[in-house]
């Protein structure tokens, strides 16, 4: 067999039945064992309070792993939007923390007044695994900017780890407030995780993206090496392609890029936020134009959350809020009350657990919906003292 | 609809399985009829009505001339109808704009408005691939095609609808009448082209389109180094842009048990211009040959008939690229380079002499000077270009090593590949290249090079479906 092709065709490789089968399973195999192979070169800090670094926020191949590992060490998944990821806070200061630094004391006091062991001897490290006697871990599975269209997408595509377990989902009534925000409007504008939208139904009519362009994102979730190689591009090539990459980084050997450590939990935005109250920001009142329940996608999709959770065995806590009340004018307040109720009612005769709080102390917040560090202490503080949060997490 | 995009991969794989079903039965024209009216369709729906029309009468202009004795009537109706539609969508706009900047230069401040269309994709395409149907039975070269629907096949098949190869009616007619042999060969070999083409396009093309695009973007920003190479990195952007169509097309068509004319032999190991235009494009290079060239009387007039139909065609082709002042400047400095060599190359100290190295770098350095006109916004951009490269003042170029070194490996790959056709002439090369022949060649080799493309394009390219760029032409 010559591999010069017949018929004038010089210029190219040509293969024969036989050698493409060959081809064929080198490529199969390789595109299957990388990402398994690459899981040890790149995997997450393996410390207390990992969460998905700000600059891997569209990395969902980091977020399959930390799914991945919370499944394994039967921690409690904390899902949600930067709300959870907590933006304004390091990652010991945000509510998955503090309700693991909670369910630690409880435990260790409950294992003190047992067998009179130190207190500090088992609240020291937050390591060790859930079980009998051990302490509820949490996982803060937040990723920045998910709203919950997309955090169905995370879920259903990248969070398949994520079965069989307890699941907090947070319900961030930002995404509601106004047709923009929920992704009913009709003007088109580019919004935060469009891979993870639904592509074609429902039809998003603010995204725009061709019909090419869609069916190679749907096509790209299947993908078994997929999320992996957009890992390889946010994490190493600045979330471009390597010739993209190339052209920016002319004299630069990619193989480099591979070695680089990745960011830690604690890398944030930058330059980083004002951790300011959002009092002494000067940030306006806030006169919310809240979708009806019955028309907003972001809440379907919240709800569509719940039941692939659900479907998969997943037990479902919904905290909704707390939202800044005190920002939003009073007419807005008044809806925006009318609006949490009816979330909450809707969870509760769906048999979701749901905690719908009171808001915060005003000057806990940062912004509309994002409290400080002290603001996440009392509201794990809360959740915690919750007789429906502590019910569903002791049930089995 | 990209061939490079998941669109296509789905389109067909529904439409091959129905096609080897039906492929034995008198559906076969028809499926393929339907798949290539979807295919172009996709881009625009209005875009299968002008190519029905031209179809049409293609078509009844043929039966005319069968049934009549005004056989130039309705050969002049067919030329009229199908140059009038690429003279109408292709040139109008640019016929207004140079008619009005014409008329402003003698004092008459007239603006004449230009028709407000569209170019359709692939028209220049298919309008000389269906008048090689009626100019080739005018000429007793081909024989009537009875079947409307296997006609308007012809014309509209898929593969080749938006960018080539111009294949003629005499080379597919007649295997689109036969029931096509599909042998489980003709699938590998198909798959083969496939790849290659879906590399060069997307691996290499489209990434060396970042480099040009770049530097061509804003020319007085920077100096000759960066100039010079975006400028040859554009010349391997246009090879791999469309020999890489032009491969998935073939790669398609030979799956299909159709076999699509070549269009593109290693363009830059051309040791003389005319070997180049032997190269590159060939179905269009032959096509102004025999439609042109000819017709215009050729060589057979003397040597001055002969150079000026030479240059009178590279103009006109240059004009068929595009409809603006830098593809005709770019047709005209082909044509000054013909006039100028055609002599030349021809003689023995030209042809045994000179080093085949010395002869493939002037080629290639004519030919990517050339382009600058091709690829420039506008003449005055592309005298920017050649004045501040003349100017040669130095500054760092940021040419990327990666691209440069991924051309570098393809260039040496081809350079191995065609020492089997033409081997050098000092015996030690020759036993050199014979050794790379073998390694090329080596089986386990070429499973790994195949395995290396899908797999680069599988992890390292984001695949978001560049157009290419003979589409606009």
């Amino acid at each position: 067999m010559s591999g010069v092709a017949e018929n004038g065709g010089r210029g190219g490789v040509r293969l024969s039945l036989h050698e493409w089968l060959a081809a064929v399973a080198v490529i199969a195999a390789v595109l299957l064992a990388l990402p398994q192979a690459w899981r040890r070169i790149d995997a997450p800090a393996d410390a207390p309070n990992s969460r998905v670094p700000y600059r891997l926020s569209g990395d969902y191949w980091m977020f399959e792993r930390l799914a991945a590992r919370a499944a394994a060490e039967g921690a409690v998944a904390v899902i949600g939007d930067s709300v959870i990821w907590g933006h304004y806070v390091s990652a010991a200061e945000t509510l998955p923390a503090h309700l693991g630094e909670a369910a630690e004391s409880k435990a260790a006091l409950a294992e003190a007044a047992t067998t009179g062991a130190p207190r500090g001897a088992a609240a020291a490290s937050n390591a060790r695994p859930a079980g009998a006697g051990g302490a509820v871990r949490f996982a803060n599975l937040g990723v920045d900017g998910i709203h919950p269209a997309a955090m169905h997408g995370l879920v259903a595509y990248h969070g398949r780890a994520v079965a069989g377990g307890r699941v907090v989902l947070h319900c961030n009534p930002l995404w509601t407030s106004s047709r923009r925000h929920d992704l009913t409007a009709a003007k088109e504008f580019a919004f935060n995780h469009p891979r993870l939208v639904p592509q074609f139904i429902p039809w998003i009519p603010c995204y725009r993206e061709t019909a090419d362009g869609r069916l190679a994102i749907v096509v790209g979730r299947y993908l078994p090496w997929g999320s992996w190689a957009e890992h390889l591009r946010v994490a190493r090539f600045g979330g471009r392609d390597l010739a993209g990459w190339a052209v920016e980084h002319p004299y630069e050997c990619p193989v480099r890029q591979l070695a680089l450590e990745l960011p830690s939990a604690d890398d944030g935005p930058d330059p980083p936020p004002d951790a300011r109250a959002w009092t002494e920001k000067g940030v306006p009142a806030m006169d919310a134009d809240w979708v009806p329940l019955g028309e907003s996608l972001q809440w379907a999709s919240l709800r569509a959350t719940v039941d692939v959770l659900r479907g998969r065995g997943c037990r479902v806590f919904v905290l909704v809020g707390p939202f800044n009340e005190h920002m939003l004018a009073p007419a807005s307040r008044e809806a925006y009350k009318d609006m949490k109720s009816a979330m909450a009612a809707w969870l509760r005769d769906a048999g979701v657990g749901c905690l719908a709080p009171a808001p915060l102390p005003s000057s806990l917040y940062a912004d509309a919906s994002h409290p400080l560090a002290e603001g996440y202490r009392l509201l794990a503080e809360r959740l915690g003292g919750s007789e429906e949060f502590q019910t569903w997490l002791r049930n089995e | 609809m990209l061939f490079q995009t998941w669109t296509f991969a789905l389109f067909f794989a529904i439409v091959y399985p129905v096609y080897l079903a039906v492929r034995r039965t008198r559906l076969r024209a028809a499926w393929l009829l339907l798949a290539s009216y979807v295919f172009y369709g996709w881009w625009d729906p209005l875009y299968p009505v002008l190519i029905a029309w031209s179809t049409l009468v293609d078509y009844a202009a043929v039966r005319g001339m069968s049934r009549s004795r005004r056989r130039k009537a309705w050969l002049a109706l067919s030329v009229v109808n199908n140059l009038g539609m690429l003279g109408f969508f292709k040139y109008g706009a640019f016929a207004a704009e140079s008619l009005t900047a014409a008329l402003a230069r003698v004092g008459v401040p007239l603006a004449v408005p230009p028709p407000g269309v569209l170019l359709p994709v692939g028209i220049s395409f298919y309008v000389f691939k269906s008048l090689t149907y009626t100019i080739d039975f005018y000429r007793g070269q081909v024989s009537e095609e009875p079947s409307l629907v296997r006609y308007a096949a012809y014309v509209s098949l898929f593969p080749q609808l938006l960018a080539g190869p111009i294949d003629r009616a005499r080379n597919l007619l007649p295997q689109l009448a036969q029931v096509p042999r599909i042998t489980a060969a003709d699938a590998a070999d198909g798959a083969s082209l496939f790849i290659v083409g879906l590399f060069k396009k997307a691996a290499l093309a489209d990434s060396l389109a970042l480099y040009v695009e770049k530097v061509y973007a804003a020319p007085g920003a920077h100096e000759a180094p960066a100039l010079a190479l975006a400028t040859i990195a554009f010349s391997w952007q246009i090879y791999f842009d469309f020999s890489g169509y032009t491969d998935m097309a073939r790669g398609i068509g030979r799956a299909m048990g159709i076999r699509l004319m070549e269009n593109f032999d290693h363009p830059y190991l051309a040791t003389g211009l005319g070997d180049f235009w032997h190269r590159w494009h060939k179905s269009l290079s032959t096509w102004f040959l025999d439609y042109v060239y000819i017709p215009l009387g050729g060589n057979r007039r003397g040597p001055v008939r002969t150079y000026v139909n030479m240059a009178l065609t590279m103009l006109i082709s240059g004009l068929w690229h595009g409809a603006a002042w830098t593809f005709v400047a770019w047709g005209a400095m082909h044509a000054l380079g013909r006039v100028l060599t055609r002599r030349l190359e021809t003689t023995g100290f030209y042809e045994r002499r000179v080093p085949a190295i010395l002869k493939r770098s002037w080629v290639f350095a004519f030919v990517t000077l050339a382009w600058v006109f091709f690829r420039a916004g506008s003449i005055g951009d592309a005298w920017t270009i050649l004045a501040r490269m003349a100017a040669l003042r130095w500054a760092d170029p940021a040419c990327p090593l990666l691209l440069a070194g991924l051309v570098a490996a393809v260039w040496l790959y081809q350079r191995v590949l065609e020492s089997r056709f033409r081997p050098a002439s000092r015996p030690h090369l020759r036993v050199l290249e014979s050794r790379l022949l073998g390694v090329a060649e080596w089986a386990p080799v070429r499973v790994a090079l195949v395995a290396g493309m899908a797999l680069y394009l599988a992890v390292a390219v984001t695949g978001n479906g560049q157009p290419f760029i003979y589409f606009q032409f």
